[in-house]
């Protein structure tokens, strides 16, 4: 049997190597990244100045000219492009021409250019190629697609294998690429919707882990108190029978296994101690959230495919002709909405045809009103597309109320220097350029180098936040998915429907909330840590408070008092009691870390160690997870999530080693003080 | 004739002497009234022996109780148990047909989703290859699928592919599954 992963070659020990020199990485970046920031920040800002000296300057008035490329343009420098890199040659002026083409034709990110660039760097590295030019691509391919996580982690990932000097550089493309891919919703959605799955499938082991081990460690105590309270024609074992069948008796009928299950939680919850409290108030809470997890799994599994993922798609991908004529039917037909229309206008406004933006001024006035949301962005475009006709003063009042409904965005302040200059008002210009820098200094770098004049350079209107897609998908009405319920329905039958379990959950939370006064008071018996068997907390003030149970303190502490007879027949009985114990907490930390723990008293750790364990594993088995992102290719590894998985597992094998070896010492659950006789 | 008397003192330390030819020892004083071993049943000793000496002296009525009550909760717990079993394979855990068209339709949006996910490796490949790969396999010896993106989501039997040369056609091995043709110029 080989450990080697079949899809990196790597072993789990290099993982784990490799785990902690990231570590170490991590945070020598991190608590580096606030000085390189602040002088780099600096740096671009001086020269970001210096070259708005200038850029406020060149003023040519009259409407902005169509773009004077075609996509005939950007095939060529593509194709060049290639020939150069066959030859070993990272082509960055080919690409730049390449990049500034598809700029100047509207084009916001080219993740299929951008993965073809991450596949010939893949090869060049395999190939033995120059790191230097290797580093060149992955940079070209983030430029290509900025909004984009991959050629990011692909250039973390590089440095990481190959030029283990460059910490910096690694640690900060590493946080560039997950800042990315927490923002963009292919990924974002994707890897919450694997966590949501892994972490369920987890709670749920992590749950009948636990469930067994309250059962083995609290029934008796169950079965005990419940003796005590019940009327005097009760013996142990009626009592016994008595709560088996109150537990099984409502599963059978509603022929729900999952019920009984619930409600064997909920008995031994009146008697656990406060870390187990937390553990299934833990995993009422799950259960009573299950519907509403449910509703959003589907609002994330639905988001392929959809209509909000295509708009997102025309807004920061490329919206060819075809695109444009889909966009504008949809925009006519019945299910347009506002930001379908938007979406189109924007792509119009992207061809940067000014012929048509007479047009487009007239669809965006001709809606009845903007959603407040977009009202910004709208205003933005309005005020831009007059910039673009040569008329910055009926741009101002748009650019105006544009800067108000957006206070983080350079856009209108950078647009609004635009039409300054168009109105040589340079002083005003310098003032509005230096509003956009502070706002978003990296937008405004970005577009003031830029000389080309046509709309899609010298003016900003970015696409909208990815929020309104998502809110968009969110609000629209859809089919009915569950991922949850068939995996319910197999536990619970089909008479237990999913709607109910806020009400299962809520009834179990308040059950151990309404319970923990039992405890806290000394009301309810405790597991003697010596034997396992019940302590009365009546037998208290016979032991002076010890936290064994009386025949244990008799037995092993006092034995004085006992006959010999009496203390050698206690002893070999609780003797093997004791060992009996040991022995399984010890094999079931063998079998299935965190068991002897939770066995043992010690909740949290235990169940914190097997949902851990079982997350981890399932990470490794899946690491894509359900959704597999459209761009996430080459490997199922991005974010190095093997070498974590691998991490966590050693951790929680080497705490149930450790335990199967050295034994768990069980809580000692405080006694009440010793009182008087009564 | 002197009294012969065996002398232990010089004897080896392993070895072990006869229990009966040493003098027995006097016979321990009795022990003094001690509590009995308290094993047992959690529920009918500890901590109860105020209860237990009241129901040593219970009357047949409470026996009677006593019985009664273990007769009927056997006897519920037979019934019910008999009547779950007769019934049990009345209920469907694994094909309930709500359920599992939610099912279904959930599975369309990853299949959808993959669809996408392959159709953009065959662009990749396109705009490195300047032209589409013959088969599917080309795209996970390229590095750009992983072997199992082609018979993912789990359930269907794989992609139909097929292509010239400035387009191709990509569906699901399954009637009723999306189908994605993309013509480029």
């Amino acid at each position: 049997m080989s450990f080697r992963s079949k899809a990196t070659g790597e072993s789990p020990f290099s993982a784990l190597l490799n785990l902690l020199i990231l570590v170490a990485v991590v945070a020598s970046s991190w608590l580096m990244a606030p000085q390189a920031a602040a002088q780099g920040g600096n740096a671009e800002m001086e020269a970001l100045l210096k070259q708005a000296g200038t850029s406020t300057r060149k003023v040519q008035q009259g409407p902005l000219a169509p773009p004077s490329v075609t996509p005939v343009n950007m095939d060529v420098h593509w194709r060049l492009w290639k020939r150069v890199a066959n030859a070993g040659q990272a082509g960055v002026s080919e690409l730049t021409a390449f990049r500034n083409d598809a700029r100047s034709l509207g084009y916001h990110n080219m993740p299929t250019q951008a993965m073809a660039i991450v596949t010939l760097a893949r090869r060049a590295e395999q190939q033995g190629g120059e790191p230097t030019m290797i580093i060149q691509l992955y940079r070209q391919a983030q430029r290509l697609a900025p909004d984009l996580p991959y050629p990011y982690l692909a250039h973390a990932s590089y440095l990481f294998r190959k030029q283990t000097a460059e910490v910096p550089s690694m640690a900060a493309s590493y946080f560039k690429g997950i800042e990315r891919g927490v923002r963009w919703l292919d990924t974002r959605l994707a890897w919450q919707l694997k966590i949501i799955v892994l972490a369920l499938i987890a709670l749920l082991g992590a749950s009948f882990v636990f469930l067994f081990t309250q059962l083995v460690r609290y029934f008796g105590i169950a079965a005990y108190d419940a003796t005590r309270v019940l009327p005097r024609g009760f013996s142990s074992g009626q009592t016994v029978l008595l709560t088996i069948v109150l537990v099984v008796m409502p599963g059978l009928l509603l022929r729900s296994p999952l019920l009984s299950l619930i409600i064997l939680l909920a008995l031994v919850a009146v008697f656990q101690q406060l870390n187990e409290r937390i553990v299934t108030a833990v995993i009422f809470s799950a259960l009573a959230l299950l519907p509403f997890v449910d509703h959003h799994m589907g609002d994330l599994v639905s988001f392929p495919g959809s209509r909000a993922q295509a708009l997102m798609h025309a807004q920061y991908f490329v919206c060819d002709p075809a695109c444009t004529q889909a966009l504008a039917d949809q925009a006519g037909g019945p299910q347009g909405d506002a930001l379908t229309r938007f979406t189109h206008a924007l792509a119009i406004y992207r061809t940067g045809d000014t012929a048509r933006f007479q047009a487009l001024l007239t669809m965006l006035d001709g809606e009845p009103a903007w959603p407040v949301a977009i009202r910004g962005e709208v205003d933005n475009l309005r005020g831009a597309i007059h910039v673009a006709l040569g008329k910055p003063e009926d741009a101002a009042p748009y650019l105006v109320a544009a800067r108000t409904a957006l206070p983080t965005s350079a856009a209108p302040s950078f647009n609004m220097m635009r039409a300054y200059q168009l109105a040589a008002q340079e002083a005003e210009a310098n003032s509005a350029l230096q509003e956009a820098s502070a706002r978003d200094m990296a937008a405004v770098g970005a577009f003031i180098e830029q000389d080309r004049r046509d709309v899609n350079n010298q003016l900003m209107v970015p696409p909208l936040g990815l929020g309104h897609f998502w809110k968009h998908h969110t609000d629209q009405q859809r089919e009915d998915i569950s991922m949850i319920g068939p995996i319910w329905n197999s536990l619970a039958g089909e008479r237990l429907v999913l709607d109910w379990a806020p009400y299962l959950g809520g009834l179990g939370l308040l059950i151990v909330i309404l319970c923990a006064p039992l405890r806290r008071m000394h009301r309810t018996s405790t597991p003697c840590p010596k034997c396992g068997l019940a302590r009365d907390p009546n037998d208290a003030h016979k032991m002076a408070g010890h936290h064994y149970c009386l025949p244990c303190y008799r037995t092993f502490l006092a034995g004085a008092s006992l006959s010999y007879e009496a203390r050698v027949h206690n002893e070999t009985v609780l003797g093997r009691r004791d060992r009996m114990q040991a022995f399984l907490r010890r094999t079931l930390s063998l079998i299935v870390p965190g068991t002897g723990h939770a066995l043992a008293g010690h909740a949290l750790l235990g169940f914190g160690v097997t949902f851990t364990l079982i997350f981890a594993a399932l990470a490794l088995w899946q690491p894509m997870g359900i959704w597999r992102s459209p761009f996430e290719l080459f490997t199922g590894d991005w974010l190095g999530q093997r070498a974590l998985a691998w991490a966590a597992l050693s951790i929680c094998a080497c705490i149930g080693l450790n335990a199967a070896w050295r034994d768990i010492v069980p809580t000692r659950i405080e006694s009440p003080r010793a009182r008087k006789s009564p | 004739m002197s009294e012969f008397k065996l002398d232990f003192s010089n004897l080896p330390e392993d070895l072990t002497v006869p229990s009966s030819l040493i003098e027995p020892e006097p016979p321990p004083p009795e022990p003094e009234p001690t509590p009995e071993p308290l094993l047992g049943f959690a529920g009918d000793d500890q901590g109860q022996t105020t209860k237990k000496k009241k129901t040593k002296h219970s009357n047949a009525g409470v026996v009677v109780f006593h019985h009664s009550i273990t007769i009927f909760l056997l006897l519920l717990l037979l019934g019910v148990g008999t009547w779950s079993y007769l019934t049990f394979n009345k209920s469907s855990f694994f094909t309930t047909g709500a359920v599992n068209a939610r099912a279904a339709t959930y599975h369309a949006h990853l299949v959808e989703a993959q669809l996408y996910r392959i159709s953009t490796a065959l662009e990749v490949a396109y705009v490195v290859q300047e032209r589409y790969p013959a088969q599917l396999d080309e795209l996970v010896e390229m590095g750009l699928l992983l072997p199992s993106d082609l018979y993912y989501p789990l359930g269907i039997q794989g992609y139909d592919y097929a292509r010239d040369q400035k387009s191709y056609r990509l569906r699901v091995i399954d009637a009723s599954e999306p189908e994605i043709e993309i013509i480029t110029d």
